[in-house]
């Protein structure tokens, strides 16, 4: 039910740098809806990011990381094609996973 | 994971637990004290400039989409996390950095109302901090 993460994986001079988009609602559980009732907590809260079996990033998450969470960090090597998956769970122990090749 | 309560057992876990679950969170581990006199009690020491590098807008328009940038430049980076004072669950976001992975994160952040951003880095087996000051101008129901 989720939409796809968006991955961008760019490699230069022996760096891969990787920017995701996470389409979550991220709902903090304090917010009331138009009905006047708390709309329940629904957030992500964890991160775990792979190139071929080695793991890059993982990461613990609270609500309070904005709607549709927009991560980036860098890691040493990495090669073009190499394929990089991410995955995540939330805390309705929903979850995702996609991957897209480093270019 | 999941792991709510006692400062020790923290203590002992390294880092501090992150509470996933809403009931976990209403006892939150800065109970009664600020952000940086609970650093300050794990053993948390104040980075020096350039040390950590902590990017957050000075005036923030919107406080549920505030754009955050850590670096670190210590030695051995394991841990970077983002905490803000003045929201609801003060840690935010916490990244665990592997061998090879640069220590440096960037995301999106949402911040209740105008106070202190601190990011904190475990490095070396040493928990080091610094914070900006970031003001709010609507708040981010965080």
């Amino acid at each position: 039910m989720t939409a796809a993460i968006r991955i961008r994986a760019k490699w230069a001079h022996g760096v891969t740098e990787v920017m995701l988009l996470m389409p979550h609602p991220m709902e903090t559980g304090l917010r009331k809806g138009t009905d006047g009732r708390l709309i329940p907590a629904h957030f992500i809260t964890d991160l775990q990011v792979h190139v071929e079996g080695r793991t890059v990033m993982s990461a613990t998450m609270s609500h309070a990381v904005s709607q549709d969470p927009l991560i980036g960090f860098r890691f040493k090597g990495g090669n073009l094609g190499q394929k990089v998956t991410v995955a995540w769970v939330d805390n309705t122990r929903q979850s995702r996973s996609d991957s897209a090749p480093i270019s | 994971m999941c792991r709510g309560g006692a400062v020790a057992a923290l203590l002992a876990s390294g880092l501090w637990a992150f509470p996933s679950a809403r009931a976990a969170q209403v006892s939150m581990q800065f109970d009664g004290l600020s952000v940086e006199e609970t650093l300050k009690a794990w053993g948390g020491v104040r980075a020096d400039e350039p040390d950590i590098v902590l990017t957050v807008p000075e005036v923030s328009d919107n406080g549920a989409f505030v754009s955050v940038a850590v670096s670190s430049f210590l030695a051995d980076t394991r841990e970077i996390a983002i905490v803000v004072e003045k929201n609801p669950d003060p840690l935010v976001v916490r990244f665990l950095i592997p061998a090879g992975t640069e220590p440096f994160v960037s995301t999106r952040i949402k911040v209740a109302e105008s106070g202190p951003v601190y990011a904190v880095v475990r490095a070396g087996g040493t928990l080091s901090f610094c914070a900006r000051n970031n003001q709010v101008v609507v708040g981010g129901c965080a």
